[in-house]
């Protein structure tokens, strides 16, 4: 409160105040709000201001200011003082400025585009501005009276002004030192925590992580190390880490390091280490170098993780792989073998057909021969004795009998045997063509009805014995004294052509009919049907290496149906 | 001049006793010669030693040869005939028990004449022997 009576006593008395007020205060914002109002009551100004320099992270300079005796309206509306000839003095921290009538002055007016005072400006005529400076000497900001009459600021206030400036300096000086501690102690405590977090984190690693210096010296040991190896911190940090090293490998050491000074990491090195008890621990090694501040490198951290059972499983995968390998090459060599024997035992196979068909064969021919020289010129030596003819007719038979029954078993050895080769085939000229061919099917009593036949994808020769084979069966196993009627046709079923043989004959009884396609297999007695028992047998295998099926439908009483299924063009 | 002379190359009796049986009946005539191995064959047809006699071993008209054969098989004989220029223009038949493709295939490639499954027919041997001129003749 200023008292009219003793002016001085009441600017000490602010004085006092603003000073006890400043060394507590931290924060630059009051710290010039109190140097401002403080200013305002002893000048006794109509309004004051401190404008001050703030340096932003980026560098960039800028003003703020205080205000007191005005509301902020009253400023907000005008531009920042500039360095022009009335601020520059004081912002330049040349001097103290002091005006009895800014009006007046000649420096007045000079700062295009202005000249003088803004438009709506406060009315200034008394003008007071200080400079205010840090301890370094640099200018902090300054602070600034006016007042609408002139002459109201005495030369008493410069003095006054230049301890309340430095005071306002020290304060804010102090107060920037306190924030920039504060910062740093934050950064510090981040730093912490930050550390604090990594630790923990290398803490519960499974991984050993280890650190070493140049020399090749533990510098650190998590518990990962500590698992993996045995070792405690206590027994490790400070012992050189061929420790850990076992003899064998010795010498990777110095290649490592060698790596590391270079600046290089080395990543996922394979390599066997040594726990405290001496036995082996396999693991995968990365080691990267360690720089200080300035980008020394001054150690190396590695990281070690225990890959033993990773190697077991890959060494028990390997060796079921060699394993299985062998088991292959034996299994190769085995079906080589045994396809080796099967070639020879076809090759065999093939050599007793062959002489089947030429040895056993000729003793038939002869007893064929002298059965029919017998009967053909000594015919009148056997007139009168019909016994003995007939003796002859039946061992010409069953001579032909047997004879039939080799060609047929070497008909099947072929159709087993030979060579299959598929191609596209018109059915409807092959069962014309086996027909023509076929003496017994050309006979005028027998009825043979083709209807549409479609092309189908088979081995002619294995296809004609099938269709001579099949309709050779209708022809002959028709009933007592009813002359063979045959129907033969095609169906289509999805990529396959059904070739049908429909006869009226004697049927086959159910009974029997999953026998019917065995070799020697007849369901018939002898008479009046002769057969070997072979022909069906053909036909299945001769259609099973093409690739297709056979079958047969019959009640047994009102004929058969014969189909063979093959592959459609 | 001699009457054409028929070889039969045949180590079985028996069907030398029938094609003889079928010649008959087919009305040729011919004197026959009977090899009965595949060696005898070709020391016969080279004139060697024991055959070197034309009168009593003439130089045949016609070949009748079986395919198996002891000591020289029937295509080991047909391979010797096609290398002698001079018997290189005798008919070969084969008479074979043996109605294997593969037979009739390697015969053919070695230029057999014809190939006639055992027991020949009348009529087969007939149209046989008109390859060397051989017809028969009715008593």
């Amino acid at each position: 409160m200023p008292d009219p009576k003793r002016p001085e006593l009441t600017t000490l008395r602010l004085l006092h105040g603003v000073a006890s007020e400043l060394v507590t205060e931290h924060d630059v914002e009051k710290i010039v709000q109190c140097v401002t109002d403080a200013g305002v009551a002893i000048s006794g100004a109509a309004f004051g201001a401190f404008f001050y320099n703030e340096v932003e992270a980026s560098g960039e300079a800028y003003r703020l200011y205080t205000l007191s005796g005005v509301d902020c309206e009253a400023f907000s509306k005008f531009p920042m003082p500039r360095n022009t000839d009335i601020f520059s003095p004081t912002f330049k921290g040349e001097r103290i400025v002091r005006l009895d009538d800014v009006c007046a002055d000649p420096s007045y007016g000079r700062n295009a585009p202005h000249t003088g005072m803004p438009e709506g400006h406060l009315p200034v005529r008394s003008y007071l501005a200080i400079p205010v400076f840090s301890t370094d000497g640099s200018v902090l900001g300054g602070l600034f009276f006016g007042h609408p009459e002139p002459g109201k600021f005495v030369e008493d206030l410069e003095l006054i002004f230049k301890t309340l400036a430095a005071q306002a300096g020290i304060a804010i000086d102090n107060a920037n030192l306190i924030s920039q501690v504060n910062r740093e102690l934050d950064a510090i405590k981040r730093a912490q925590i930050d550390s604090l977090r990594l630790a923990a984190i290398i803490e519960s690693s499974d991984d050993a992580i280890i650190s070493k210096n140049l020399n090749g010296i533990i510098t650190s040991w998590n518990f990962g190390a500590e698992q993996i190896f045995g070792y405690r911190p206590e027994e490790v940090i400070g012992q050189s880490v061929t420790l850990l090293i076992p003899e064998e490998h010795i010498d990777e050491e110095p290649s490592i390091i060698g790596r590391i000074r270079q600046g290089q990491r080395v990543e996922h090195y394979e390599t066997v280490r040594q726990r405290k008890d001496g036995s082996r621990v396999e693991i995968s090694l990365t080691v990267s170098p360690i720089k200080d501040a300035l980008g020394n490198i001054i150690g190396a951290s590695k990281i070690a993780r225990d890959i033993s059972e990773r190697k077991a499983n890959e060494r028990e995968i390997e060796a079921a792989r060699a394993e299985l390998a062998q088991a292959n090459d034996l299994l190769e060599r085995r079906v080589a073998a045994r396809t080796k024997e099967l070639s020879d035992a076809v090759a065999q196979i093939e050599e007793f057909s062959y002489t089947v068909s030429h040895d056993l064969r000729a003793p038939l021919r002869a007893m064929k021969t002298y059965s029919s020289v017998l009967l053909e010129e000594h015919a009148e030596m056997l007139v009168d004795h019909p016994d003995a003819r007939d003796y002859l007719v039946r061992i010409q038979a069953n001579s032909s009998k047997l004879d039939r029954m080799i060609a047929d078993i070497l008909a099947f050895g072929r159709v087993a045997r030979d060579k299959v080769i598929l191609h596209r085939v018109s059915l409807s000229e092959l069962v014309r063509d086996v027909i023509a061919h076929h003496t017994p099917l050309r006979d005028e009593a027998i009825d043979i009805e083709i209807g549409r036949l479609e092309d189908v994808v088979a081995h002619e020769p294995s296809l004609s014995q099938i269709v001579s084979n099949l309709l050779s069966n209708a022809v002959k196993f028709v009933k007592q004294g009813e002359h063979a009627q045959i129907r033969i046709w095609t169906e289509r079923c999805g990529d396959r052509v059904r070739l049908h043989f429909e006869d009226r004959g004697i049927g086959i009884d159910p009974a029997y009919q999953d026998r019917l396609f065995n070799m020697f297999e007849r369901i018939h007695p002898d008479l009046p049907y002769e057969g070997t028992g072979v022909g069906l047998a053909i036909v299945r295998k001769a259609t099973e290496r093409m690739g297709g099926k056979v079958g047969v439908e019959s009640d047994g009483i009102t004929g058969s149906k014969f189909w063979v299924e093959l592959k459609a063009p | 001049m001699h009457e054409q002379t028929i070889l039969v190359v045949e180590d079985n009796e028996d069907d030398v006793f029938a094609l003889r049986w079928a010649l008959k009946k087919a009305k040729i005539r011919n004197p026959l010669q009977v090899a009965t191995d595949g060696q005898v064959a070709v020391h016969y047809l080279d004139g060697h030693v024991a055959y070197s006699d034309r009168e009593k071993y003439p130089l045949p008209s016609f070949i009748f040869l079986d395919l198996k054969l002891p000591y020289r098989n029937g295509f080991e004989v047909l391979a010797w005939v096609r290398e002698q220029p001079h018997l290189n223009n005798i008919p070969v038949v084969i008479l074979s028990g043996s109605d294997e493709e593969r037979d009739h295939e390697r015969a053919r490639s070695l230029g057999v004449a014809a190939y006639l499954v055992k027991p020949a027919k009348v009529e087969q041997l007939q149209s046989a022997l008109k390859l060397a001129g051989i017809d028969p003749i009715d008593d």
